[in-house]
């Protein structure tokens, strides 16, 4: 399997994921008003799902935009330097080692949190770090595939 | 204080070396976090990463963003603009009316100015340049008249502005709709003049029925920010369950009713929508780091002392910020400008005696100014592209409209009443 194809293979697969959320995430607050105003009901859980579904919307939404190099950023540098190989290589390089770091204090982090409940999910507020831990693995995964990307093509 | 002036200098000097907001920001709060460990360790920096972005009121944005997409996608750009033409391109130099009317329009379904500019230049830059309008004339009428997608509601800026300060979301948009009518006047006005002077043409007047078929085909879309303005104004829904129904209602009229975008197109326009959303949510989450650290440090403390030592009064300090504002603007794009400089700044504003809604519509138009203020004008690079001009030819055909954005902002600041009339007159205060 060569490097385009993987990177296609996690593009396509993130988007998949991102079309997917945003349409649970309408659908869910959209039920939420017609079940208060023609069922006088709710579901105690939307408010936590819909929050937890946005983070994976950010964070899923970072690899891809990474895979794209489409992510907001100040155009001051000339393109001849902002837009060389070597300098994409080396944000590639960069976000890989901020990946990573974060991967790891995510996991400290989500140790504090483990004793928190949220009640309406019959979870631990940890669950809230789990998207940001997942996008930064897919972070790491995005910078090293656009690395070789880069490297492996003429 | 020096740890917080040494956390920004890093921010701004990794934003200039072209690394992307989100990853700048996170880099500068981990040099904090290093440097300064005793006050926050590298495990709160992730938790403060959560906590940024840990508030289901922003779903908002990703709302907003779906319904903007799909009106998009679903040819209503295009209705739009046959109904500004209809209604405006019979005057001297039309199409560049039309082209301003659209956006006036067009505001009102999408909420983002860049997606106004993307809508309305792809069909108007092209048929400007063919109806003898300058390339670099035709991107500065796009690039200037799509800054007022910020203001007229529903707009994204004003639910973030809202969002990290006490300013609410209902006023604030009820506030931008004035602001937001005046921009598009006194673009008119720019736009008439250069018309006139350089003698761009006319097309003829097609009668009023051209008009009234214009209004039925995009009627629909015309309702959309109609309902989210009643929405708010009635309290019926919270801004995001808003957002979530236009979105919904969007991909109704789109599907069912006009028929001009199959399930394929509505899914691509939804990924769309959902990665854009997150290029913003990612900014928000970094930002968690910076407001904890500004909270630590006590930045909104010092500087509120430091606005109430001065003798200045409220408007001469808005002046200052509006100033401020648009000197950042120059190289900080909206979203960065608000998450990071309005928690910071509403604070102290509102102990200056600044009234939180007209400081959040000031923050926004000076935002959306510095969208076509060089050297990194989101705007002018995309008009510039789209009519195959330099940008530098751009810079110079949009700096009369510049001025005209300038005066409204000085206009806004002057004069509280423009906020603040419409949420007056229709009880919501």
């Amino acid at each position: 399997m060569t490097v385009d194809t993987c990177r296609l293979g996690l593009s396509r697969s993130l988007r998949l994921c991102l079309g997917l959320l945003i349409i649970a995430l309408i659908g869910l607050e959209v039920a939420q008003v017609v079940l208060r105003y023609f069922l006088a009901t709710g579901v105690s859980w939307g408010r936590d799902v819909s929050t937890l579904m946005m983070f994976a919307i950010a964070w899923l939404g970072a690899p891809l935009l990474w895979l794209d190099r489409r992510h907001l950023a100040v155009d001051l540098l000339p393109d001849a330097i902002g837009q060389s190989r070597a300098w994409n290589a080396a944000l590639d390089l960069l976000v890989m080692a901020a990946a990573l770091a974060l991967l790891i204090v995510t996991r400290t982090a989500m140790g504090n949190f483990a004793f928190i409940d949220l009640p309406a999910l019959g979870t631990s507020a940890a669950i809230k770090f789990w998207p940001m831990a997942v996008g930064a693995g897919l972070l790491l995964l995005a910078g090293g595939l656009n690395l070789m990307s880069s490297r492996s093509s003429p | 204080m020096i740890e917080v002036g040494f956390t920004v200098a890093i921010m701004l000097g990794l934003l200039v070396l072209r690394i992307p907001v989100f990853l700048a920001m996170g880099l500068a709060a981990a040099t904090f976090a290093f440097a300064w460990s005793p006050m926050m360790n590298a495990d709160v920096l992730a938790q403060t990463f959560v906590r940024g972005l840990d508030n289901q009121a922003f779903t908002a944005i990703v709302y907003f963003f779906a319904a903007g997409a799909i009106m998009n996608a679903g040819g209503m750009s295009a209705r739009l603009l046959e109904l500004a033409k209809a209604l405006i391109a019979h005057v001297r130099g039309g199409l560049a009316h039309a082209n301003i009317a659209a956006s006036m329009v067009f505001a009102g379904v999408s909420g983002s100015a860049l997606a106004d500019a993307a809508a309305v230049g792809s069909v108007m830059v092209p048929a400007m340049k063919k109806d003898g309008y300058a390339p670099g004339y035709a991107a500065a009428v796009t690039a200037s008249s799509a800054t007022i997608g910020l203001m007229i509601p529903p707009s994204i800026p004003m639910v973030i502005f809202a969002l990290f300060t006490p300013a609410d979301v209902t006023l604030l948009f009820l506030a931008g709709v004035l602001p937001g009518l005046l921009m598009g006047v006194f673009l008119l006005i720019v736009s008439a003049i250069v018309a006139y002077r350089r003698g761009y043409p006319a097309h003829p007047w097609e009668g009023w029925g051209r008009v009234w078929r214009a209004l039925k085909r995009s009627i629909l879309a015309l309702l959309m920010p109609v309902l989210v303005i009643w929405g708010m104004v009635s309290g019926v829904a919270t801004v995001s369950e808003i957002g979530a129904l236009a979105a919904a209602y969007a991909a109704v009229i789109s599907l069912v009713v006009y028929r001009e975008i199959s399930v394929i197109d509505l899914w691509h326009a939804l990924v769309e929508a959902s990665a854009d959303s997150a290029k913003i949510l990612l900014v928000v989450a970094m930002s968690g780091a910076f407001v904890w650290i500004a909270a630590r440090v006590g930045i909104a403390v010092e500087l509120a002392q430091l606005m109430g030592s001065t003798s200045l009064g409220p408007t001469a300090i808005l002046t200052c910020i509006a100033l401020g504002l648009l000197i950042l603007g120059t190289v900080l794009e909206p979203v960065t400008l608000l998450i990071v400089v309005a928690p910071i700044v509403a604070p102290a504003a509102i102990l200056a005696g600044i009234d939180i809604t007209q400081l959040g519509i000031v923050f926004v138009l000076a935002s959306s100014i510095g969208l076509v203020t060089p050297p990194v004008g989101m705007l002018l690079f995309v008009t510039a592209s789209q009519a195959n001009a330099p940008v530098t030819a751009v810079v110079r055909e949009a700096a009369v409209f510049l001025l005209a954005l300038i005066a409204l902002l000085m206009t806004v600041v002057a004069w509280p009443g423009l906020t603040s009339y419409l949420g007056t007159i229709l009880g919501v205060t």
